[in-house]
């Protein structure tokens, strides 16, 4: 019998092997599974900034879909592709402005290195989202955690709210471009 | 579980038309980019297996007496160069035509019956003792 872990290492492993010898459909499933999740851990690496976050991950799954190589288990090649991706950023970046990027070269050898966690840009993001839960109206909350966590329709809001369906489908639609700015707003401060 | 609420909320969250339109364009750039890598390691497989044969036949092509290949006498096209511009003739380079006097002329043939009819200045010379031309 196989363990989980095993058949999750396995499955990495045929990808990757995959990807690695250029198979198209190994890289459509690379993306489906990978996208949002890049797309996420960018958010956090580009401060914020939406647009930052997108063109660095477009030139993520590029480099991916060039330099892929054989992993053997899914958080090493999870790490791989974070260091892809934040290289992509820090090259986006100096390309777009090489000044600011002197400067904060130039910010980073004055002040003294601060190590940073390999999964700090994953907690962060996870920390924000928990920040901005808090923050909003328990009712708004309670709406989102029977949507999100506890996978009930719009109809069974509708029933446990005393609203239409529509007006569910409206109200979340609201609060999640609350939460998105307040997002955002959180990952551009340092 | 609570992860995946994360995800789940973050993917509908940030998903906009913008995002679905990058989704579309990256997975196209990244299978261009696929299909860039099987053809240069397909070239970078091939290319040396050439190279080999290449190499073995070589000294066969060297050693074969080559036979000297029959002369064709092609046309040749004369070079731009080598072609003679002739210069124009100009006016003055011609010996001027001599002019002369009816006297002069009838004088020319004094042993024939000639004579010059027609108005002045355009008149032709006409040999009466010239065989007549039938008609018919």
């Amino acid at each position: 019998m196989t363990a989980p872990h095993d058949a999750g290492a396995n499955a990495t492993a045929a990808l990757t092997r995959r990807l690695a010898a250029g198979d198209e459909e190994a890289f459509r499933e690379f993306h489906e599974q990978y996208f949002n999740r890049l797309h996420q851990f960018l958010l956090v690496v580009a401060y914020g900034k939406e647009h930052e976050a997108r063109e660095a991950l477009q030139e993520t799954l590029v480099r991916v879909a060039r330099h892929a190589r054989v992993f053997e288990d899914e958080a090493t090649f999870w790490c791989w592709l974070k260091t892809v991706a934040r290289n992509a950023a820090r090259d986006a970046g100096r390309k777009r402005t090489r000044y600011t990027a002197l400067l904060q070269a130039f910010a980073h050898f004055t002040r003294p290195a601060v190590p940073s966690a390999p999964d700090a840009d994953d907690d962060r993001l996870t920390a924000v989202i928990e920040e901005c839960l808090a923050e909003i109206d328990p009712n708004d909350r309670a709406l989102l955690q029977g949507k999100y966590l506890m996978g009930a329709t719009v109809q069974e809001l509708s029933v446990r709210e005393g609203l239409t369906p529509k007006a569910v489908e409206s109200r979340l639609l609201r609060l999640r471009r609350q939460l998105r700015e307040r997002v955002l707003t959180k990952l551009r401060q340092p | 579980m609570k992860r995946h609420f994360h995800n789940d909320l973050l993917k509908e969250t940030f998903a906009d038309g913008e995002l679905e339109a990058l989704r579309e364009t990256t997975l196209n750039r990244g299978l261009a980019a696929m299909r860039t890598k099987r053809r240069l390691r397909r070239l970078r497989t091939g290319a040396p297996a050439s190279v080999v044969v290449l190499l073995m036949a070589a000294p066969l092509y060297w050693r074969t007496p080559i036979a000297p290949a029959p002369a064709i006498s092609a046309p040749k096209m004369a070079s731009i160069s080598s072609l003679k511009i002739y210069p124009a003739v100009k006016a003055a380079d011609v010996a001027p035509v001599p002019t002369i006097s009816d006297k002069e002329l009838l004088a020319l043939y004094a042993n024939r019956s000639v004579g010059l009819l027609g108005k002045p200045g355009q008149q032709k010379l006409v040999f009466f003792d010239a065989p007549v031309k039938s008609v018919n």
